[in-house]
């Protein structure tokens, strides 16, 4: 397996990296709307709106009325567990300022991604044009280090923490490199 | 650093080339540049061999020891 320049691995995660951020890039531009539209039918105004469809003074497709008028089950089918619900439940009931809390929140972690995918992106590049130990990659692989710190505090994900370390460590092997490589290339 | 290549020098008194040089000791020129710009950081003993043997000189005429002003060394 090819690690290194065109149509190897790096080259593989590149692309699959670029096709991520765009993912997440749309993502990012319509959860802020998607939240607004949930957290706006958890309101006393939402609800008038949800009444009038129940009462028929609204019409909607099937689908469109079991998502208004919170009938998830129906929504969601076989998925949707009493766990869901009751977390579904829960955030109904949370103070207005909270739910609209989560929307920067939101925003915030999936910046972070975004931020994480580019860079990632970038290094994956540079493996692709066989530019292995040099100050850039350090640099790309710290930024991402700390980066993934900051994701896995945002998200309490205990394996992102995990994987920041690894990371953070694998910074410092490149560093090492770095200078052999610099050693290596100015002997003569 | 306190270890000065005077390569240019000797170059200049053979009057040869960096080119012709670094074909006739079978080096790259980038290589050489590095050597006769003084960013090398080692040395290899064949280099200098072969160095010595085309320009026909002795070591200590490519390499001049001059102590740093900080003392370092």
């Amino acid at each position: 397996m090819k690690y290194f320049g065109n149509r190897s691995v790096s080259s593989f995660m590149a692309g699959l990296l670029r096709v991520s951020w765009h993912l997440v890039f749309i993502t990012a531009l319509i959860a802020p709307f998607a939240m607004g539209g949930i957290i706006f039918f958890t309101t006393p105004a939402g609800e008038k709106v949800v009444s009038a469809i129940e009462k028929g003074e609204i019409n909607l497709c099937d689908r469109d009325h079991a998502r208004a008028t919170g009938d998830l089950k129906k929504e969601f089918g076989k998925d949707f567990t009493d766990k869901d619900k009751r977390d579904w439940e829960e955030f109904k009931h949370l103070p207005l300022a909270v739910k609209f809390v989560m929307i920067p929140y939101a925003e915030a972690v999936i910046v972070l991604l975004l931020l994480i995918i580019g860079k990632s992106r970038r290094l994956f590049l540079n493996f692709r044009d066989n530019i292995m130990f040099n100050a850039g990659n350090v640099r790309l692989i710290s930024v991402i280090g700390k980066l993934l710190v900051a994701f896995s505090i945002l998200t309490f994900s205990l394996s992102s923490l995990v994987l920041s370390v690894v990371l953070l460590m694998m910074c410092e092997i490149i560093r090492s490199g770095t200078l052999l490589q610099e050693e290596h290339d100015l002997t003569v | 650093m306190a270890i000065i290549f005077r390569l240019d020098r000797v170059m200049a008194d053979r009057k040869i080339s960096l080119g012709e040089l670094a074909r006739r000791i079978d080096l790259t020129d980038s290589n050489l540049s590095i050597l006769k710009t003084g960013k090398a950081r080692a040395l290899r003993v064949n280099t200098l061999d072969a160095l010595c043997r085309e320009l026909g000189c002795q070591p200590g005429d490519l390499l001049e020891y001059r102590p740093d002003e900080d003392g370092a060394g």
